[in-house]
């Protein structure tokens, strides 16, 4: 399997097992690559910023979604 | 026993292991990085050996039929301990090369502290994996920050990966459509889905377990965690297992932000994931709506309460009972296992008062929701029962014409449902009580008389079933005799799969491999 088709797979599986929302699938995306940031720059203003940010940020769009949503419930997918 | 039970058997067994010793060997990198070398023969040869099982077995076994519901509950009863004896080759490897080779074959080796040299022992290691895979979180080392990086991060890992389930990583991985993978999902105590599809289901499940796995390392790690506590304890909080990297689990941080912090984690943990699932799609009804997240939100507020009220007396103020009380509840009921009241706090859980313990166990044994990481017997069986119960008791109040319908959140049970559901829910609460009161005998037996009181005893066994992992301090290589450790392996085990798979198993194996014939 080349490593192209291995990235294919990977991104394929992110767009189509989360919410279909483009949002979350970055944020699920950014997350580890975050992390590793965090770990090799360690503890500094820019990354208390950018993962004060990334958290806030899924807050307040989770709280966006919620309010847009309700507007038009036939969007949700009911398990 | 029959060969047309061994085949399926064989096939997906071999498939697990190959799973779990791709994720032996994936996990050299953590010696690589932190300089372990000495760990590095350790895990190729842990990772090896199921491996190289798991692909006899998969490739002779490959043309074996789907698996029917009996093949489904025996290949997730001896998955499971299969998993747990095979998950245990990195703590016995990495132990006996640092106790046998100093010099470390050339590679320096960690200080040889009691906390890995336990695991010398087959049994400890067992234990610990058992422990690591069902999310339960008892441990065997003395010691958790003494330990190389490496056993801290395979602790951690078997925790994350036990808290979804072993059986949904394989059937995410293989993607084999059909119903098999989901006789294989129900076995593993699972039931709902997101998707008409398992496979689909179990992705998402995937998906949405790795996005808050993300946020709460970086949660964790912004409370004030180092990266590395912040990884493992991130991993460890959102699959509600509760292993630690440092001695005296969050207690020892003595830190009101991190306990904050840790509280929606859990809770998180707790909540099925077809409800994060809504969430997520921005329908935050369906926190609401769903029976189950109702009451775990009632039992977390009313159970909370009252522990504080248990506990005040004990503290010096209401306030700092509040923290360690609440955090304690939550912990417990979403079987995450995590402890504040421990040393350096003011009291440990073992000079609680009685009635707060007893508060503790009867979390431990409700658990949190079914379809979540957590474990005990589940709050829709506790709801099942309150509500067959009633049931039962009205239906005598009416003419014998009416038509007596039981309400379930939004399924209306007829007579013949109604009982059949509290009847299922009713032999699992037996069970459960029947297996505790056995490990109970057990360990009233062969520790030392009078050095823990009864209520101690019990709620060990309590957090050992529930896959919890809070400890009144029974638990450890050397208070805990080798027939305590064995019950509580077994505790463990059949905790995880809620009892049924492995009488099944054990069933099959007696009846089926001829021992009654």
């Amino acid at each position: 399997m080349s490593r192209r088709h291995y990235r294919s797979r990977l991104l394929t599986w992110v767009l189509n097992s989360g919410p279909d929302d483009p949002v979350y699938n970055l944020y699920l995306m950014l997350g580890p690559l975050l992390i590793l940031f965090v770990v090799l720059a360690g503890r500094n203003s820019m990354t208390t910023v950018l993962v004060a940010g990334y958290i806030v940020g899924f807050v307040v769009y989770t709280i966006y979604n919620v309010s847009t949503t309700l507007e038009r419930p036939d969007w949700v997918q009911h398990p | 026993m029959r060969s047309d039970t061994i085949a399926p058997l064989g096939r997906d067994l071999g498939w697990m292991l190959r799973v779990l010793g791709g994720l032996i060997l994936v996990s050299v990198v953590v010696p690589l990085v932190w300089g372990e070398y000495y760990a590095i023969p350790g895990l190729v040869i842990s990772g090896l050996v199921p491996v190289a099982i798991g692909w006899g077995l998969s490739t002779a076994f490959a043309d074996a039929d789907s698996p029917d519901k009996l093949h489904g509950m025996m290949i997730a009863a001896t998955g499971w301990f299969a998993i747990a004896v095979f998950g245990s080759l990195p703590f016995f490897t990495v132990a006996w090369i640092a106790t046998l080779t100093p010099g470390g074959l050339g590679l320096a080796t960690p200080p040889l502290t009691e906390s890995l040299t336990v695991f010398t022992n087959p049994l400890n290691a067992i234990f610990e994996s058992m422990s690591g895979f069902t999310g339960t979180g008892l441990t065997m080392a003395e010691d958790e920050s003494t330990l190389p990086r490496t056993l801290q991060w395979w602790r951690s890992l078997i925790q994350w990966v036990g808290g979804v389930g072993v059986i949904v990583l394989t059937t995410a991985i293989l993607a084999r459509p059909g119903s098999g993978s989901l006789t294989l999902y129900k076995s593993e105590a699972r039931s709902q889905k997101i998707h008409p599809s398992i496979v689909s289901t179990v992705q998402t499940i995937w998906w949405i377990f790795l996005l808050f796995t993300s946020l709460s390392i970086l949660l964790l790690w912004l409370a004030g965690l180092p990266p590395w506590q912040a990884i493992n304890h991130g991993m460890t909080a959102i699959s509600t297992g509760g292993f630690s990297v440092i001695d005296g689990s969050i207690g020892a941080y003595d830190s009101v932000v991190i306990e904050a912090v840790l509280l929606p984690i859990m809770i998180a943990g707790g909540i099925a994931f077809p409800v994060h699932y809504l969430v997520l799609q921005g329908d935050l009804r369906g926190l609401y709506t769903d029976l189950q997240t109702r009451w775990l939100a009632a039992v977390l507020v009313v159970g909370s309460v009252f522990l504080w009220l248990l506990v005040s007396p004990a503290y010096d103020s209401v306030i700092e009972a509040f923290r360690y009380g609440v955090f304690q509840f939550v912990s417990a009921l979403t079987a995450t296992g995590f402890q504040t009241a421990t040393e350096p706090a003011p009291l440990s859980l073992a000079v609680w008062p009685t009635s707060a313990l007893l508060t503790l166990v009867f979390a431990m044994v409700v658990g949190a929701a079914a379809g979540s990481t957590a474990g005990g017997i589940k709050l829709i069986r506790l709801i099942m029962l309150v509500k067959g119960i009633r049931f039962r008791v009205s239906y005598v109040f009416y003419p014998d014409s009416t038509v007596h319908r039981l309400w379930i959140d939004d399924r209306v049970l007829d007579e013949e449902e109604g009982p059949r559901e509290f009847g299922e829910a009713a032999i699992i609460a037996l069970l459960w009580v029947v297996f505790l009161a056995t490990s109970l005998f057990v360990l009233l037996m062969t520790l030392p008389s009078e050095t823990y009181p009864l209520e101690m005893i019990l709620f060990e066994i309590a957090s050992a079933q529930g896959n919890i992992g809070l400890s009144a301090g029974i638990t450890g290589p050397a208070s805990l005799p080798t027939a305590g450790k064995l019950a509580f392996i077994l505790n463990m085990w059949i905790g995880r799969l809620e009892i049924i798979p492995i009488l099944v198993t054990l069933r099959a194996l007696f009846w089926r491999g001829g021992i009654y014939e």
